[in-house]
């Protein structure tokens, strides 16, 4: 019988290209990008899992390639990376494995198929990236009957006969949204399903690839049902990293097509802020190349021009975050105009001088109660919007200081809070907050209340990026 | 009460309100929640947005992703 598992010691001279030599295959790209993210993060120990029954390779196998004349294993393997060497326990056979002392990096699943080995993985942020990655979500393994944890962007490559880069890009979005938000866990057979193949020529499998609409139909098949932008026609005063960062900063994922392939942003970074040299670097999972590619120009990238973005979203969220903005812009400009408080109506100047931007951020309402305390809000503000009653989820749309914002400090001056399923045709802000008051609208009855409030600091940001 | 209220007896004196921490405005009630002009913008803007996803859609299908 065969040994349940493999210890490889990463630290011997060859180790990685004995993995990359197994386990590659004919297409051992991306794998040798996973193992050199793995390797840079410290990994000293791989552990192989044989025989792992992955849902979404069982999946892929039971819809495809157990069709084929060519035959191919229903089990994989998976490789789990530690940041520990291997303890010699780890061999005796009369004591339970341990691994939660080895430092657990994360996994990658192994498909037995040469084409296309790399299936789920789960690795966290290159240590230079650790913090502008915003979709990142918490994933549980069992290995050998010890329970470990990682938190990563999920990823995984296509295998170029049920999946292309499109259902890649939404296997992507559907596991995150499951682990981060509960939703259904949808495997890769679901989202080849859900692709209406009658809205394209050729066959549905193998995939030739879809087109934007069938990946935008597709989305919405999953429960995910996508906004979509076309680049070189954005509304005015809207850019692509204006958009991008905005669903980003909520750590909800954003497809990007172009130049025929399609990819995944999982988050950003903002580079020399508040000067002239200033740039968004965006980080992507590109299903042909490996996870948290860093696209520092996406100007001069290889898939130039970006065509399409688009944002698979929680069906509840109606609202885009160009229209909260919109509503929740003109809320605080005009009320912080009307007011007759001194900060009010310096925030209004500042607003009239550009030194204040909008930032909108969609998250769950009790989110946002939840992480009031942390981000310095006083408690006679938490208390009163901890105890109001709002939509499962809610735009955050927030006046910011930009040079606040630039140097990493607190910068939000005011909010306002929007219902994300309010009707289109007679959208009101939840409730606001400007220098010196509160105020909050009560739908039932139509009615507002208020609460004046004394001077209250720079607040941190609900987004979950650098803004 | 609004008719969006379930009908039920008040509950009795063990019943300690929580209170919302704010003051309602009744002059408010019912009024628009912008004016004529901000309103305007703001339908106009809206519906910038919504053409700009219309014309995405109308070449949507002509761009293949592999």
């Amino acid at each position: 019988m065969r040994q349940p598992a493999d210890a490889v010691d990463l630290r011997r001279p060859g180790a990685l290209y004995s993995l990359l030599h197994t386990y590659g295959g004919a297409s051992p790209q991306v794998l040798q990008a996973v193992l050199g993210q793995a390797f840079t993060q410290g990994a000293q120990t791989a552990i192989v899992e044989y025989r792992y029954l992955d849902a979404d390779y069982r999946n892929e196998h039971s819809r495809f390639y157990s069709t084929t004349f060519r035959r191919y294993p229903s089990a994989a393997d998976r490789l789990h990376f530690f940041t520990a060497p291997i303890p010699p326990e780890l061999f005796s056979p009369d004591r339970p494995a341990r691994f939660h002392r080895l430092g657990y990096l994360g996994y990658t699943v192994l498909r037995p198929v040469p084409a296309a080995p790399i299936g789920r993985t789960m690795l966290p942020p290159p240590p230079d990236l650790t913090g502008h990655v915003t979709c990142c979500a918490r994933d549980q393994i069992n290995l050998l009957g010890e329970p470990l944890e990682v938190t990563a962007a999920p990823f995984i490559a296509q295998d170029a006969q049920l999946s292309r880069c499109a259902q890649a890009a939404l296997w992507i979005t559907a596991y995150y949204h499951h682990l981060a938000h509960g939703t259904p866990r949808l495997l890769p057979g679901d989202i080849a399903v859900a692709v209406p193949a009658e809205l394209a020529l050729g066959r549905p499998v193998p995939s030739e690839g879809l087109s934007v609409f069938q990946l935008s139909a597709a989305a919405t098949r999953i429960g995910l049902p996508a906004l979509v932008y076309k680049l070189d026609d954005l509304p005015t005063g809207e850019r692509l990293p204006r958009i991008a960062c905005r669903y980003l900063n909520s750590g909800l994922p954003v497809i990007i097509a172009g130049a025929g392939h399609t990819f995944v942003l999982v988050g950003y970074r903002r580079m020399h802020p508040g000067t002239l040299q200033e740039r968004i670097h965006f980080i992507r999972h590109d299903d042909e190349v490996g996870p948290y590619q860093l696209v520092e120009n996406f100007l001069l990238d290889d898939y130039t021009p970006w065509q399409y973005l688009i944002v698979p979203l929680p069906a509840k969220v109606y609202l885009s975050g160009e229209k909260a903005e919109v509503l929740g812009e003109a809320r605080l400009t005009t009320s912080s105009a009307d007011s007759d408080n001194p900060a009010a109506r310096q925030l209004h100047d500042t607003i009239t001088t550009h030194e204040v931007s909008f930032r909108s951020t969609v998250l769950k309402s009790n989110a946002f109660k939840t992480g009031l305390e942390c981000r310095g809000v006083p408690d006679p503000v938490a208390s009163i919007y901890r105890r109001m009653p709002m939509s499962h989820w809610i735009w955050v749309v927030e006046a910011t200081d930009r040079a606040a914002r630039d140097r990493g400090d607190p910068c939000v001056l005011a909010e306002a809070i929007i219902d994300a399923t309010d009707h289109l045709r007679d959208l009101h802000v939840l409730a606001w907050r400007i220098p010196g008051e509160l105020v909050q609208w009560d739908p039932d009855e139509d009615r507002l209340s208020r609460r004046d409030l004394a001077a209250v600091p720079p607040l941190g940001s609900v987004a979950r990026g650098p803004g | 009460m609004s008719d969006t209220e379930p009908r039920r007896p008040p509950l009795s004196e063990f019943a300690v309100p929580v209170a919302s921490g704010l003051e309602e405005d009744a002059e408010t009630a019912g009024a628009p929640p912008f004016d004529a002009a901000t309103a305007a913008e703001i339908t106009s803007r809206m519906r910038e947005i919504d053409a700009a996803q219309q014309r995405a859609e109308a070449t949507s299908r002509d761009v293949y992703l592999t």
